[in-house]
């Protein structure tokens, strides 16, 4: 296993269990290990084990938190296996071993299991007050981001460096729905690692390469655009990120925060909002094929 | 006529944009694909204007009538293109909830459909 110096920032969520499955499977191991256990539910926005003593709230929380961003990944795998083992058979296809980190991903996160130090805080994004001291704690100036809320400026201002990774080659492909509109627009997926910095997805970039389209062949069953959104951003999303974290890692063994970046040229590309259904839906053609 | 509604108007010609024009029309744009609103300076003059069923049939008839790329084989313009129709048809949908007139979103509704295929052809 290498040690990888770098603070992994994580909810649980897919793409942390998918970032964190494929460092394992691939030989990585990070230094540390921050987990954010939200105070409220993600949904309902509820207190999550107020009345409860500390302990079990922490607990109970953990587990709530789990249920909910899970909530499609699971659902989707119980109502429509035939789905879930078509997504599962095409990211195979897409890139070996992916067959094996969908599984993986299936299972709740030991967060223990994957790093020497873990530190786990209640928090319900990046820039709650408890995050900033845990990152200190760590003493790691690299962190990596999973995701899960916006991380302020005032974060972004410490002597740390986030990496994130962006489902879309920078700086064509900004802001939302990023693997969507690399598909409609560039008919293949891309995705890039940076650094955060205060204006959205326009850091400075390690990486960015485009992939071989992901071809989905779904079962006969007549499914509507809303699930195959929810398997897209189950499965396919993070197992995408993963991809690129993977391959960031094996172009830049040396990880660390001084390694060399190109900065995104503001004028180019575009930040794009969230679809609307209708091209959505040509999209997601493009991706599930019947 | 109140300056949303002037300005509406101004951008639902065919013919190119300014650089300014391009640029009230993306900042248009960008706000109903996120926000669901028109522009609130454009709009200060009259709290109505933001909710009438008219203005949002014409905010959609002057991003429809943009949604081109001007050059079909750069994904970036194409993407530019995409962005205004993205909003046009959130701006649409804004119309329908508010009752628009019939005639005037099937007429819109056809011409979103066909700049759509046009620009997944290209």
């Amino acid at each position: 296993m290498t040690t990888l110096p770098m603070t992994v920032l994580l909810h649980e969520g897919p793409i942390a269990r998918a970032y964190l499955a494929a460092l394992r499977r691939h030989g990585f191991r990070p230094a540390a290990l921050v987990r954010m256990v939200a105070r409220r539910h993600p949904v309902t926005g509820r207190p999550l084990g107020r009345w409860l003593p500390t302990l079990v709230a922490d607990l109970y929380a953990e587990r709530v938190e789990a249920c909910s961003r899970h909530h499609w990944p699971d659902k989707l795998r119980r109502e429509h296996p035939a789905l879930w083992l078509a997504v599962r058979e095409a990211l195979e296809r897409w890139r070996s071993g992916s067959a094996g980190l969908l599984d993986e991903m299936a299972v709740p996160l030991n967060d223990s299991a994957h790093a020497d130090r873990v530190v786990r805080v209640r928090a319900d994004g990046p820039g709650d007050p408890a995050v900033l001291p845990a990152l200190h704690h760590m003493g790691q100036p690299l962190v990596l981001f999973t995701g899960g809320g916006i991380v302020p400026p005032a974060l972004l201002e410490q002597q740390f460096r986030f990496l994130h990774i962006h489902p879309g080659l920078l700086p064509h492909v900004r802001g939302a729905d990023g693997l969507l509109w690399s598909t409609l627009l560039r008919g293949r997926p891309g995705a890039t690692a940076f650094f955060l910095e205060r204006r959205i997805d326009m850091g400075p970039v390690l990486a960015a390469r485009e992939y071989s389209p992901i071809r989905v062949y779904t079962p006969g069953d007549c499914l509507d655009d809303e699930t195959l959104y929810r398997a897209l951003f189950a499965w396919c999303d993070p197992v995408l990120r993963a991809a690129a974290l993977i391959d960031l890692l094996r172009d830049r063994p040396g990880l660390d925060p001084a390694m060399r970046t190109v900065p995104q040229d503001p004028a180019a590309g575009a930040v794009y909002p969230f679809m609307h259904p209708l091209l959505r839906r040509a999209a997601l053609r493009r991706i599930f094929l019947s | 006529m109140t300056r949303l509604s002037k300005l509406l108007a101004e951008l639902a010609h065919g013919g190119p944009l300014s650089a300014e024009e391009a640029r009230v029309l993306d900042t248009l744009a960008w706000r109903i694909s996120t926000k669901r609103q028109l522009p609130p300076d454009t709009a200060a003059d009259s709290t109505r204007d933001a909710e009438d069923a008219a203005t949002w049939v014409q905010a959609a008839r002057a991003l429809l009538a943009h949604a081109v790329a001007t050059d079909p084989g750069d994904p970036d313009a194409r993407g530019r293109a995409l962005k205004r129709l993205n909003a046009a048809l959130r701006a649409l949908d804004e119309a329908r909830a508010r009752g628009a007139c019939r005639a005037d979103l099937t007429a819109l509704d056809d011409v979103a459909a066909s700049t759509l295929e046009l620009l997944l052809r290209l």
